[in-house]
């Protein structure tokens, strides 16, 4: 067993075979470095619960091939991402420090998948990002490309 | 709660790879770093590696020209919705290479000037002049009956070298002087210049005038003749040939672009066996050699493909040349690769589900699969 510690000092214990899909913690244990608990100040005790319950459910891919799981697995990677923006953004921030790559893949496809329909405004709000274009920057790409500011799919809301 | 940090730009820059093209160009407009990121020729290649595997990213490049003469008969109708990129009258534009990674080249015959243009983008970019001057494109000829093969003009090939990873353009000149040599040129490297590659004992290409002779697969170019198929090799630079199956004779040339729509290199052969039959052959890349593929219920069945939305080339008077667009998650089956053992032929043909309004037949001249393709132009295209 693995003892990691988020960044509100709560301890979790997770199988070995489980935390090493994670390719910096196995490097750690490999080193001989995770010895006592995981100090992991990046990830707070809510997101480190998700990427736990990932880890546990996905300890035995190779198996869920050969067992026929795969579907199952698929459901549950399904319902895993149906979680709010906020709670999807820390994943992926948790996923990426953690070097889970197939976590990283999973979370950043269902948060493309969210925005690929987004309005510019939108995209903005939800990345908290501010708009540094000028007007005339801005217009000279619309008009490079007005198609892609075109159709019935774009929206505008965020959520 | 404490305020959310933003995304790191390694984050932002992974999830932009799995993000469809169209939401990429609208997303520029969302701050400068955006707008650098999705000009950078490194996210251009993650995204492209990643495009492979989102099924909608996938798409086949039609290349069809409008005809007022010939009328086809409208039956078994199949509906396959086309996003219509681009047109170009003849008289102004012909599309002038072969299809390669979604990308093409473009001739306007008033300034005598090779485009790079690629369809994913809808991007257009001149070529450099010391690669340009060296093409020399069939001109413009307005009446059909007058257009012959004339000596002196250039075949200009589009391809992928995937070792290096660099596109590369190919120049068949059937200058009387040079029938035996080829040209060659990087895109995208600085100080590239035009190199010349042997053609040995190839020297019957003069004669294939257009397009539907070649097929581009996977950084190969297959030319088509009659007994035999030549290719080139964009990595080795090398040119080589594989014969025809015995017994076959005479391969329709026009087959070839059911391999491009297949993504795999089949060819049709008119007459095969002492029966004189048509039998679709598949190629062994392994063995270099043509093998028959399963011919179902021969070559009866063809299949009719109705283009909603040509009605918009209504301009009667002048020929279009329409390059247009669509995903395989929105084509009919009878299209992809499981009908390879189906050799029925495809036409297409504009719907006209709006009476009295005139709509043009269309000719099918090439297709072609990629992958949505973001390559800006400016890192394939400079100047010396």
């Amino acid at each position: 067993m693995v003892k990691l510690k988020s960044n509100d000092d709560k301890e979790f214990e997770v199988e070995e075979a489980a935390v090493i899909q994670s390719e910096m913690i196995k490097n750690m244990i490999e080193d001989g470095c995770a010895t006592s608990v995981i100090p992991l100040p990046n990830i707070d005790s809510k997101t480190l619960i998700k990427v736990i319950e990932y880890l546990n459910k996905h300890i035995n891919m190779g198996k869920a091939a050969e067992t026929g799981e795969e579907d199952d697995l698929k459901e549950f990677d399904e319902q895993f991402v149906n979680m709010g923006w906020e709670e999807l953004f820390d994943v992926i921030m948790a996923a990426n420090y953690l070097n889970i790559h197939e976590l990283m893949e999973l979370c950043c496809q269902s948060a493309a998948d969210r925005l690929k329909n987004k309005s510019v405004r939108a995209v903005r709000e939800m990345l908290k990002i501010t708009n540094d274009l000028t007007e005339e920057e801005e217009q000279e790409i619309i008009n490079d490309a007005p198609w892609a500011f075109e159709g019935p799919e774009i929206d505008d809301t965020v959520n | 709660m404490e305020t959310h940090q933003h995304f790191s730009c390694d984050i932002v820059w992974e999830i932009s790879t799995y993000l469809p093209v169209k939401s990429l160009m609208r997303f520029k407009c969302v701050s400068k770093a955006w707008n650098t990121m999705m000009q950078c020729p490194n996210f251009a290649r993650s995204h492209y590696a990643r495009s492979h595997d989102r099924p909608s990213a996938t798409r086949f490049l039609f290349q069809l020209k409008t005809n007022n003469k010939d009328h086809l008969k409208k039956s078994s109708l199949m509906d396959l919705s086309l996003q219509l990129d681009y047109f170009c009258y003849d008289g102004e534009m012909r599309i002038c290479s072969n299809h390669c990674n979604g990308l093409v080249c473009l001739y306007i015959y008033k300034d005598t000037q090779v485009y790079l243009y690629n369809v994913t983008t809808r991007e257009i970019k001149a070529l450099p002049p010391y690669v340009n001057r060296e093409i020399k494109i069939y001109p413009y000829v307005e009446h059909r009956s007058k257009r012959k093969w004339l000596p002196g003009f250039d075949r200009l090939f589009l391809g992928f070298d995937q070792v290096t990873g660099n596109y590369k353009l190919l120049l068949l000149s059937p200058h009387p002087a040079e029938t035996k040599k080829a040209k060659i040129l990087t895109l995208g490297v600085t100080n590239s210049c035009w190199r010349k590659i042997d053609l040995s004992n190839y020297a019957d290409y003069s004669s294939c005038l257009s397009y539907r002779e070649c097929i581009y697969l996977n950084g190969v170019l297959y030319l088509i003749w009659f007994d035999y198929v030549a290719y080139l090799d964009f990595g080795e630079e090398k040119i080589g040939y594989i014969s025809l199956p015995p017994q076959a004779h005479s391969f329709e040339r026009s087959s070839c672009m059911h391999a491009a729509l297949w993504g795999q290199l089949a060819i049709r052969c008119c007459r095969y066996g002492k029966r004189g039959w048509p039998r679709m052959f598949g190629y062994d890349e392994a063995n270099k050699v043509f093998i028959p593929l399963e011919s179902g219920n021969g070559f009866q069945n063809d299949i009719y493909i109705c283009l909603p939305g040509m009605e918009r080339i209504n301009d009667k008077t002048k020929e279009a040349h329409v390059l247009a667009t669509t995903s395989v998650i929105d084509v009919p089956d009878a299209l992809l690769l499981s009908s390879i053992s189906l050799p029925c032929l495809i036409s297409f043909v504009a719907e006209n589900n709006i009476e009295n309004r005139p709509t043009p037949d269309l000719v099918f001249r090439f297709v072609s699969r990629f992958v949505e393709n973001i390559i800006p132009l400016n890192s394939l295209l400079v100047s010396m």
